[in-house]
């Protein structure tokens, strides 16, 4: 077997024809995914309060537990922490209520 | 078409394309659905599998569009980006290797063809190593033009010219034998 019976074994085209729907059916998944709506962005802009509340109230909710245990005032520092909690959980509702709106 | 008529052509496609004239791209599909599917069809020899292959290349070039920078031919960039879906899928599901011992021989009651002789040599291809196999299937593909085929695999010449002798080399050592059972 020499270079010039690889070449010519090679260089036989044997080509095919693609079927007759071809072009159509990818220009129909081409279609279908342009017309796909585009993924909905997170809306920072109305998550953006929720997310501050609840960061101060996570703040307020560690220094609550912090004083308590300094000065061993359980009692107010223990309202102090489960309002700080509620409105934590709160915030973070409203965020998750946020970003599920679209 | 001549080759600039068709380089234009494919520019203004894709700029109408970009300007969010998604069915301009059927005539990007028309024009190269034929050397998509025979390029599949090179690296697979399974008609079925060559053409579920090609919509997934103009499906992929249509997202990466905005990608070609233009500054080489879009079939370049076209069957560039067909060269790595059909090694990715092939790295997924090989091409089942036909034991060339399983076909008939020549001492056979009938003869092999030309044909059957070609065919064993186009599967051996597919059994080369894949940086072989390549160069092989886009040299053969370009008609004999090694720079297209250095262009669409991103090498230089120098390198596609010496994995084609290797790739000749192998293919010598690997068909010696059956290649005699024609004579």
């Amino acid at each position: 077997m020499n270079h010039d019976e690889l070449d010519c074994g090679l260089s036989q085209a044997d080509d095919i024809v693609p079927s007759s729907g071809f072009s159509v059916s990818v220009m129909r998944r081409i279609e279908s995914e342009a017309g796909a709506l585009p993924p909905i962005p997170f809306p920072w802009l109305r998550a953006w309060p929720g997310i501050c509340l609840a960061l101060a109230s996570l703040v307020l909710l560690a220094t609550a537990a912090s004083n308590s245990r300094a000065h061993s005032v359980a009692v107010p520092a223990l309202f102090w922490a489960l309002g700080s909690a509620l409105v934590a959980v709160a915030s973070l509702t409203l965020v998750f209520i946020a970003a599920k709106r679209p | 078409m001549s080759l600039t008529a068709a380089v234009d052509a494919d520019r203004l496609c894709v700029a109408k394309v970009l300007a969010g004239d998604a069915a301009a791209f059927e005539e990007i599909v028309r024009r190269w659905q034929t050397p998509i599917v025979n390029l599949a069809w090179r690296f697979f020899r399974d008609r079925d599998r060559a053409e579920e292959i090609a919509p997934d290349v103009f499906l992929r070039a249509w997202r990466a569009l905005p990608q070609w920078r233009g500054d080489s031919a879009f079939s370049t960039w076209l069957f560039a980006l067909a060269v790595n879906v059909c090694r990715s899928e092939l790295r997924r599901r090989p091409v089942l290797a036909i034991p060339l011992g399983g076909l008939p021989s020549a001492g056979a009651d009938h003869s092999r063809s030309g044909d059957e002789r070609d065919e064993i040599l186009r599967r051996a291809v597919l059994t080369l190593p894949e940086k072989y196999r390549d160069a092989i299937v886009l040299f053969y593909f370009h008609d004999k033009d090694i720079g297209d085929a250095a262009r669409t695999l991103g090498l230089p010449e120098g390198t596609v010219k010496a994995r084609l002798s290797r790739a000749r080399e192998l293919l010598r050592k690997k068909l010696t034998s059956q290649w005699e059972a024609f004579r």
